[in-house]
């Protein structure tokens, strides 16, 4: 996830691109075991550059990043969940904070345990956002080492290192869910649940079309400089999709700082702002404060005449189930009469 | 390493005092011709082209309203008036101070390697700033950055003088040890924070304001940080003499007369608010108070009476060009200054040590 992203970087580059083959021993000695594999099984997928290959769906899973919860719940795999991490930096998507409460809370933040208890937990899958929870240095069990211990991970979007955080695309998520659907046994629910997706965001593609886009600065707070979000990206990418223009789409990034002068002179209509509690436990919402500030510095800006501004919850803008809903609250933000009847 | 007070008196020393003097005046004058210059190149560019007619008829309309006709946009005016013109006096100011604290420091604890952040000040300003960044403003009492981050560093002064004192006697060594242990102790505290908020966000932006950046600089940042520095840094200028007495040990000056224990204890507290100052305005910038003064002692020798003016100068200078290099070279994003200061500062200072003798470039008094 890119709020760990920066910690992640040093190890990003290792950690992706093994084939975990261990695994592949993993699944000779099931065979020799005589246990036969269920049907459609082995599944193979790619993820990072790395194949992952199951015998059989997973049933012990642990999640990472809130995302990545949310993604498996969209696609009724709850029970298949037996660790999950801490969420508490925005709200829960509708329905699914029951089922958050049900599962084993194994991490008190939004990375996954160190080693030693994330080793333990004897997954047979692990999914997550980014690779700053499998960092050696940070204490975190390795990507290998989990492989090795038959926990394969796969992550969300790709995002294995800075350049294929950039490199994403919002139709990854489609894979990653057909993927999913595959590794699981449930095919079809991805199939169904990838259908739905392409169909809200043909709806808002529908809607927005022919509407002059609005130019929009995504923003995450700071006085000086600001810290924005690039032309490379998610966040760009939902922006485009909703009908917006990022005003800072010619700077060749994702998440950086800007200087003031440059937000001042972006002239925005419309403002997303990142939501997020910075520490567990803590509720205020950061926006307000962060739009405040961006609305001082574009001061002679239409968004900051009309304080127009989006709080997005940052879960949103990482790969997933959530990331794809929230095109649809973006488009009905910059386009109200889109979505009037 | 132990510095000499005086230049030996050679025998042909008064005329070589006079060209010295005259090269000396030269100095500070080409020195203060480029602060001028590079001020005007920063008010100049930016990451967004303001045509220079616009640029300085901003400038002078705001100097002496309807001097000019109007020719720009208010978000022009915006740009120069409040974010350039004020950053730009900023990087003038927090050099001039860094540079001129660094000389001072390291005269006060007879060490070349001494700068302003060796006493602790800027870690306990960190350990301030870090809980706003992380826990937001109301974790604080609703201290703003800048305020916790002074708060901070005044707790590390309290902090380093109890421990370095005995007797309300300060030596050098017990300071550095002081400074150096609360250093560690508050970069523990504000990597621990940073680590239970385990946010790569937070993580990034703290970064970028501990390796100092002057992108938050506006008009009314600016009263504090200039008076005090005004007059810090003018009231050092006029302690040329007993800084040279006590960079040439504790000895020589008390038998020039100087009360040891109270100048350098006036010399602490004062260059820690300075920095205090200077870190709750712009982070912390490093380099500029290690580097500049040694820059300057190879260009006019030991004697902190030339060594504090070019300090200064030089200072105010070099900062303006790294701010101006921070902001044009990958913009519109931002570089944080510690990172140019070292980029453009190395080569510089590593061709000066080529130019002059390595003897007097460590040569502190």
């Amino acid at each position: 996830m890119r709020r760990l992203l920066v910690l992640a970087t040093a190890l990003t580059l290792t950690a992706c691109g093994q084939t975990p083959a261990v695994q592949e021993a993993a699944r000779e000695a099931v065979q020799e075991n005589g246990q036969a594999a269920p049907a459609g099984f082995p599944v193979t997928v790619e993820n990072c550059g790395r194949e992952l290959t199951f015998d059989r769906p997973p049933s012990k899973v642990v999640t990472g990043y809130h995302p990545a919860l949310e993604t498996l719940l969209a696609l009724g795999l709850g029970d298949r969940i037996t660790g999950r991490t801490f969420f508490g930096e925005s709200a829960f998507l509708p329905g699914q904070k029951e089922q958050y409460d049900k599962i084993p809370q194994i991490s008190e933040t939004i990375m996954l345990p160190q080693k030693e208890v994330m080793l333990s937990q004897g997954a047979d899958f692990v999914l997550d956002n980014a690779m700053a929870s499998f960092d050696a240095a940070g204490g975190y069990a390795t990507v290998e080492e989990l492989d090795a211990a038959g926990s394969p991970v796969y992550i969300l979007g790709g995002w294995c290192s800075p350049e294929e955080v950039l490199r994403f695309t919002l139709d990854d998520t489609f894979t990653d869910l057909r993927n999913l659907g595959r590794i699981f046994g449930v095919p079809d629910r991805a199939e169904k649940l990838v259908t739905e997706l392409q169909g809200r965001l043909a709806d808002v593609k529908k809607r927005v079309e022919g509407r002059t886009p609005v130019k929009v600065l995504a923003t995450d707070g700071g006085k000086g400089p600001v810290n924005a979000y690039g032309g490379a990206g998610v966040t760009n990418q939902m922006i485009t999709m909703a009908g917006g223009v990022n005003v800072l789409a010619g700077v060749k990034a994702d998440y950086t700082e800007v200087s003031a002068e440059e937000v001042s002179a972006s002239q925005p209509e419309a403002l997303l702002v990142s939501d997020y509690a910075t520490l567990r436990g803590e509720d205020t919402p950061s926006s307000p404060a962060k739009a405040e500030e961006a609305f001082a510095i574009a001061r002679n800006s239409p968004a900051a005449k009309d304080k127009r501004y989006l709080a997005l919850p940052v879960a949103a803008q990482h790969p997933g189930y959530r990331n794809l809903l929230a095109v649809t609250d973006l488009a009905r933000f910059l386009h109200p009469d889109a979505f009037a009847q | 390493m132990t510095g000499t007070t005086t230049r030996s008196p050679a025998p042909a020393g008064h005329v070589l005092r006079g060209r010295r003097v005259s090269r000396f005046v030269l100095l500070v004058i080409a020195l203060a011709g480029a602060a001028v210059a590079s001020t005007w190149l920063a008010v100049s560019i930016g990451a967004v082209p303001v045509a220079l007619p616009q640029a300085w008829g901003i400038v002078a309309d705001r100097l002496v309203p309807g001097a000019v006709p109007r020719t720009w946009t208010p978000v022009q005016e915006q740009i120069i008036w409040e974010f350039r013109l004020p950053r730009a006096l900023l990087a003038l100011l927090v050099g001039a101070g860094l540079a001129v604290v660094g000389a001072v420091l390291q005269a006060l604890v007879r060490n070349p390697l001494a700068d302003p952040f060796l006493l602790g000040v800027s870690s306990g300003a960190s350990f301030g700033a870090v809980l706003v960044l992380i826990l937001g403003a109301s974790a604080l009492g609703g201290l703003s950055l800048s305020a916790a981050a002074f708060a901070g560093s005044l707790l590390a002064l309290g902090l380093v003088y109890v421990l370095a004192q005995r007797a309300g006697r300060l030596t050098p060594s017990r300071l550095v040890l002081a400074g150096v242990a609360l250093a560690y102790l508050f970069q523990a505290a504000y990597s621990f924070v940073l680590q239970l908020a385990q946010s790569g966000r937070a993580a990034q932006q703290v970064l970028f304001w501990l390796m100092g950046s002057l992108g938050g600089a506006r008009w009314h940042l600016l009263p504090l940080p200039a008076v005090v520095l005004a007059v810090g840094v003018a009231y050092l200028l006029t302690q040329h003499r007993p800084l040279n007495a006590l960079a040439a040990g504790e000895e020589t000056a008390v038998s020039l007369g100087v009360n040891v224990s109270r100048f350098r204890l006036t010399l602490f507290v004062l260059t820690s608010l300075l920095v205090g100052v200077m870190v709750a305005t712009s982070g912390a910038i490093a380099f500029v108070g290690l580097i500049v003064p040694h820059a300057a002692r190879l260009l006019v020798g030991a004697d902190h009476r030339r060594v504090l003016p070019v300090t200064a100068l030089l200072g105010a200078v070099f900062l303006q060009l790294v701010d101006i290099a921070a902001r044009t070279v990958n913009a519109p994003q931002e570089l944080a200054l510690s990172i140019v200061t070292a980029l453009f500062g190395v080569p510089f200072f590593l061709w000066l040590l080529r130019r002059r003798s390595v003897d007097r470039a460590v040569t502190v008094g």
